[in-house]
């Protein structure tokens, strides 16, 4: 390790380790900094066309497919079921997989030495940086629900989940927090997009967006900790006229969840690599 | 060397087992009751081949993406081989990587699930998935021809992939479509080649179904090499399009 190369305090701070004084950029400035640039990368890698575009034709594909796969499985109600689930599906679909970008970034560019170099722990940066995903998911559900509503003549049960955002945005926020987990033991392998892909299976199967809950125990208990299942039942709950809090404060403790588990996880890699002088994101 | 190459590369086995995993689990858990032996083969048939179309598509792709990142694409091309056999011995040889793994863990899949398919007329079932095999690099070597010539490739595949899911007739009935789809349904190799492998399970075999698909992916190759040629012409005669 260089002299000059940084090491943190025992209180978790950062200084340089030959005791120069760094300027410090106030906190919330650097938050405020952090999250810009997040938007700024997230527009430049994904440009309205065609990547936008074509992402948004696929989501509507999906969502219509599971939409008729639920009125063959169960007439128009089945197709009810399903098109309610599936739009959100396709929104935290798109959220897992487009965060798994946000730390990958720093890989491909070999930027994170200057990132922990930076006022903010990575982890905290790389949860301002998805702020944007979460974004992106929301607007991904609310195409596809207005274009397969129009489609398959739902949109008035399209306008009926408009009560039900808050519920949306909960998903999605655990949806990019459990994505910024799954993503981090797979830094610097080949095997990236394995992980994020495995957990959009789970999600799509065992969250009873498009499949009903309470037919086999093992996949309701996996999916009790899944990002979207909670939220499931009070957008359907919600939609029913009846109570959404409790779902939707379960929602919220899950995405608190897989969010600690994602700041340990880099936390614990950021120290391994200042430690060995070897990390995941040098692995390129 | 293609397969050696995909089978440690990650997407082969998100885009193969992960996707027959999903086709076959929502047809099979959204149903109240266990599907019949014949319920079950079309499920198992028609996830085979979503699963493997979605192979085919990130495959045919990946395959000269690959080449031309490693700055190989354009020693692939001017070699002593003509181009053209190069490229569909690569693409031939993703595509069966692909359809074994797809099968495999439908496999898996079955024993999950509890399912049982069963192929009245087995020699037949083979036949129809030899027409897969070839129907697969027919199609993966139009795609790639479309996409290499654009920057957006990833993009582009990640768009077509879907819609032939959906309009191919393989997990979806089309049943549910009005009759203009439906035309745009019989257009797509896949289509025929699930009728066929579905009729392999009761052992009256739909032998036009078959011959639809042999002549659909006739034509998907046929275009497929126009496509090709188009880009080398482009490349070494225009110099308009970057191989390295």
């Amino acid at each position: 390790m260089s002299s000059s190369e940084p090491t943190r305090s025992v209180t978790g701070s950062r200084t340089p380790a030959n005791n120069v004084a760094r300027p410090r950029t106030p906190r919330i400035e650097a938050i405020a900094a952090t999250l810009w640039l997040g938007i700024i990368l997230f527009r430049r890698e994904n440009p309205f066309r065609p990547a936008v575009l074509s992402y948004w034709f696929r989501a509507i594909c999906q969502t219509l497919l599971y939409t008729l796969l639920g009125v063959v499985a169960g007439g128009s109600a089945g197709g009810d079921f399903a098109f309610v689930g599936a739009v959100v599906l396709a929104g935290v679909d798109h959220a897992i997989a487009q965060v798994s970008d946000v730390p990958m970034r720093d890989l491909f560019d070999g930027t994170y030495p200057r990132l922990r170099a930076g006022g903010l722990p990575p982890a905290t940066t790389f949860a301002l940086r998805s702020v944007p995903v979460i974004a992106a998911g929301c607007a991904v559900s609310g195409v596809v629900g207005l274009s397969v509503g129009l489609l398959t003549g739902r949109l008035g049960l399209a306008t009926a989940m408009l009560p039900a955002i808050p519920l949306v945005l909960a998903a999605m926020l655990s949806a990019t927090t459990m994505g910024l987990f799954v993503i981090a033991p797979a830094i610097g392998t080949r095997y990236d997009t394995l992980t994020y892909n495995t957990v959009s299976v789970f999600v799509t199967l065992l969250t009873g967006a498009l499949i009903p809950r309470g037919t086999h125990g093992v996949f309701d208990a996996v999916g009790l900790v899944l990002p979207l299942t909670n939220a499931m039942d009070g957008i359907r709950s919600l939609m029913n006229g009846g109570p959404w809090v409790a779902p939707f404060g379960a929602e919220l403790l899950i995405a608190c969840g897989w969010g600690l588990l994602a700041a340990v996880a880099y936390t614990l890699m950021d120290r391994r690599g200042l430690r060995t002088g070897h990390g995941a994101f040098e692995a390129s | 060397m293609q397969i050696s190459l995909g089978v440690v590369h990650s997407m082969t086995y998100a885009a193969g087992i992960l996707n027959a995993i999903v086709f076959l689990g929502i047809l099979v858990l959204s149903r109240s009751t266990p599907p019949d032996t014949a319920t079950a083969t079309s499920m198992v048939t028609g996830s085979a081949l979503a699963a493997f179309w979605a192979s085919c598509v990130w495959g045919g792709v990946a395959v000269l993406r690959r080449e031309r990142s490693w700055g190989v694409f354009g020693r692939s091309l001017t070699g002593v081989q003509s181009p053209l056999v190069v490229l569909t011995g690569k693409v031939a040889g993703y595509s069966l990587l692909n359809l074994a793994v797809v099968l495999l863990s439908l496999v898996g899949g079955c024993v999950l699930f509890g399912l049982r398919p069963a192929f009245a007329n087995p020699p037949a079932a083979l036949l129809g998935f030899a027409v897969v095999l070839a129907s697969g690099t027919a199609a993966s070597l139009l795609v790639s021809g479309v996409l290499v010539v654009s920057r957006h490739s990833l993009a582009i595949s990640s768009a077509i992939g879907m819609p032939v899911t959906l309009l191919g007739g393989t997990i979806l009935p089309l049943s549910v479509f009005p009759e203009p789809v439906r035309l745009v349904s019989h257009a797509i190799s896949l289509s025929w080649l699930q009728e066929f492998l579905r009729s392999t399970a009761s052992g009256s075999l739909d032998w036009p179904a078959l011959v639809w698909a042999i002549l659909l992916s006739t034509v998907y190759a046929a275009v497929g090499v126009r496509i090709f040629g188009r880009m080398l012409d482009r490349a070494r005669r225009e110099a308009t399009l970057e191989l390295f």
